[in-house]
């Protein structure tokens, strides 16, 4: 009854409120599903290869962040091993591609067309490269540069025709790019190197078991399981940016609290005398405090359905403005920062709460 | 001392000073006196007389520095905190000369606030409230804001909310001092009504003289002494 009282009295200001309130939930939203949409994108590459085991040089765990090569040579050797179905070899470089008068980096993956794997996961558009001077390009690098199949891009020298548009290959900060093995080679000058093999297993054969056998005739290689490489590329993009997503949500959850409590500190030194009054009309001693954390409340849970109106049309917004940006938002998450938002507000009225013990009933006689 | 059903308060030698940093200020010396049911009396002083004080202190929002004060027949200083809350929400009522209304509450809401600290169900409370406003004759004012009322009505909305949870002692400090002469004798009549019909003890702190007429008893203080009349 007061809480609602006190909001029809200062409609302009709680609004406002409401409003900050929305904005920093918004934020976390965002950093949230960012995170998400980057832990997801970043590994979507791995998780929808086929193979089941890939073979790296020795002391790599991951393709994002560190450099592995290995003599292409060996392709034929490691697909005699008994157990394995197919073999695909892949070479990453980080390369700078010129597109109209902008300039671009492209994390190239040079695959071998004949495989059946290596290449884009997901062709949205148009088909896969069919020849040496064909490339594939992620959809949000695309969007970005208003690229369409057929329109040409330049890596160092040799310009290269758009023959799809594929997805799951967005990293955030980089996009996958495939071309064919050769012109990978070509473009860094190793003629016979490869990054990695990616391994098919025989239907029935344990990973395990040709992992031991790959380990017993090769020296200075590393093999991984599905799982332990898509975590050991999952930990390796947690490392780099997403602290720094997650460090900018708890300043925006720290600004909230100070919003919070600063609103209802100014609320509590406003509203002495009605304290005042209510303590010395015999008022509980818990009620004056609850009105404090329903008021916190109230905002909070304003602020949240504010933030969920504009959040979708903004996810959309931000994916055309910056299409690299991928968020992933889930209802698990909305419960979690809903959650985080409604337990700020609890511990935002705990401070100016304090000073309720200060507001004196007897000051109603002065 | 007399039956407890038949004192409200006892105030017994009672003395009050207000600490400085190197001085006392002695605001009650002495001050003896009992208020019974359906008694009006009139503590009539000028200010700074110590009226306001002694109204604080039969509240129980502040401790006196000497002397005993009893309420409802039980020593005040052996109830406690939460008792004092509890009497001050079911058996006392409270009207100021600036009224204190809540400003952000309706009419209708401020006189709900009180039975909300009593306990009472929300509609009953309703109807309680509405009832109290009628015999007050601002039901039509239910709705609306105290800043939208004059300063009559807002003291009537003041009687409303000290009579509806039907207390049996109200303490009015200078009831009629925000108010024109036809409207504060008027507030006294109503006041003097409860008195009579529903055996309130109504203590008023004052210092105009016109009220004289319509109290049992007349205290006249000052300086912190008590004179009866």
């Amino acid at each position: 009854m007061y809480i609602f009282g006190l909001l029809s009295e200062h409609k302009v200001r709680y609004l406002l409120t409401a409003f900050g309130i929305a904005l920093c939930s918004l934020l976390m939203f965002f950093l949230v599903s960012i995170y998400e949409g980057i832990s997801y994108g970043s590994v979507q590459y791995i998780r929808l290869s086929s193979a089941n085991l890939w073979i790296l040089q020795e002391h790599t765990t991951n393709i994002l962040r560190s450099t592995s090569l290995l003599p292409l040579s060996s392709q034929e050797e490691i697909g005699k091993i008994s157990g394995i179905k197919s073999i695909s070899p892949v070479f990453f470089i980080i390369a700078s591609a010129k597109i109209k008068s902008h300039n671009a980096t492209l994390y190239l993956t040079g695959f071998d067309p004949g495989k059946s794997n290596g290449g884009p996961p997901l062709i949205l558009k148009g088909r896969n490269i069919q020849s040496d001077n064909e490339i594939v390009l992620d959809r949000a690098f695309a969007s970005k540069y208003g690229l369409k199949i057929g329109d040409k891009i330049t890596i160092r020298k040799d310009s290269m025709t758009i023959s799809g548009i594929c997805t799951g290959t967005n990293m955030f900060v980089i996009q996958y790019a495939f071309i064919s093995l050769v012109k990978a080679q070509e473009i860094i000058g190793f003629k016979y190197a490869v990054s990695a093999f990616q391994l098919v297993t025989e239907p029935g054969i344990s990973a395990d078991s040709v992992k031991t056998k790959i380990y017993s005739s090769f020296k200075n290689v590393v093999v991984f399981d599905k799982a332990t490489f898509l975590r050991n590329n999952l930990e390796e993009m947690q490392n780099g940016i997403i602290p720094v997503l997650f460090i900018v949500t708890v300043i925006a959850a720290i600004v909230l609290t100070s919003i919070l409590s600063l609103m209802l500190s100014v609320t509590i030194l406003e509203k002495r005398l009605d304290f005042a009054i209510m303590k010395a009309l015999g008022s509980k001693p818990a009620f004056i405090p609850g009105q404090i954390v329903r008021l916190s409340l109230v905002l909070s849970v304003a602020g949240l359905v504010l933030a969920l109106i504009f959040y979708f049309p903004m996810e959309i917004l931000i994916q055309q403005i910056s299409p690299e940006v991928e968020a992933r938002t889930s209802f698990f998450q909305i419960v979690v920062i809903s959650s985080g938002v409604i337990a700020i507000s609890i511990i935002s009225s705990f401070l100016p709460n304090l000073n309720i013990s200060k507001i004196y009933p007897i000051d109603i006689f002065r | 001392m007399e039956s407890e059903d038949e004192n409200i308060v006892s105030l017994l030698n009672v003395s009050k000073s207000y600490n400085g940093i190197r001085t006392e200020t002695p605001v009650l010396r002495d001050v003896s006196l009992t208020a019974r049911q359906s008694e009006m009396i009139l503590l009539l002083g000028p200010s700074g007389s110590g009226k306001t004080t002694l109204l604080t202190i039969i509240s129980g929002l502040q401790p006196v520095t000497c002397g005993d004060v009893y309420l409802f027949g039980k020593k005040i200083n052996e109830y406690s905190q939460y008792e004092l809350q509890v009497i001050r929400a079911r058996r006392m009522g409270f009207i100021f000369q600036n009224f204190n209304l809540i400003n952000s509450l309706n009419v209708i809401q401020n006189v709900i606030l009180v039975l909300k600290f009593a306990g009472s169900d929300a509609k009953f409370a309703k109807v309680i409230a509405q009832e109290y406003l009628r015999k007050l004759g601002i039901e039509n004012l239910s709705y609306s804001l105290p800043g939208r009322i004059s300063h009559g009505e807002k003291q009537r909305v003041a009687i409303a909310r000290s009579l509806v949870n039907g207390a049996s002692l109200i303490l009015a400090d200078e009831p009629t001092g925000s108010l024109s002469s036809r409207q504060g004798m008027e507030i006294i009549a109503l006041l003097r009504k409860s008195c009579e019909d529903e055996r309130r003890c109504v203590i008023i702190a004052s210092h105009d003289q016109r009220i004289k007429n319509f109290a049992d008893r007349v205290i006249h203080l000052s300086d912190g002494q008590l004179g009866i009349i």
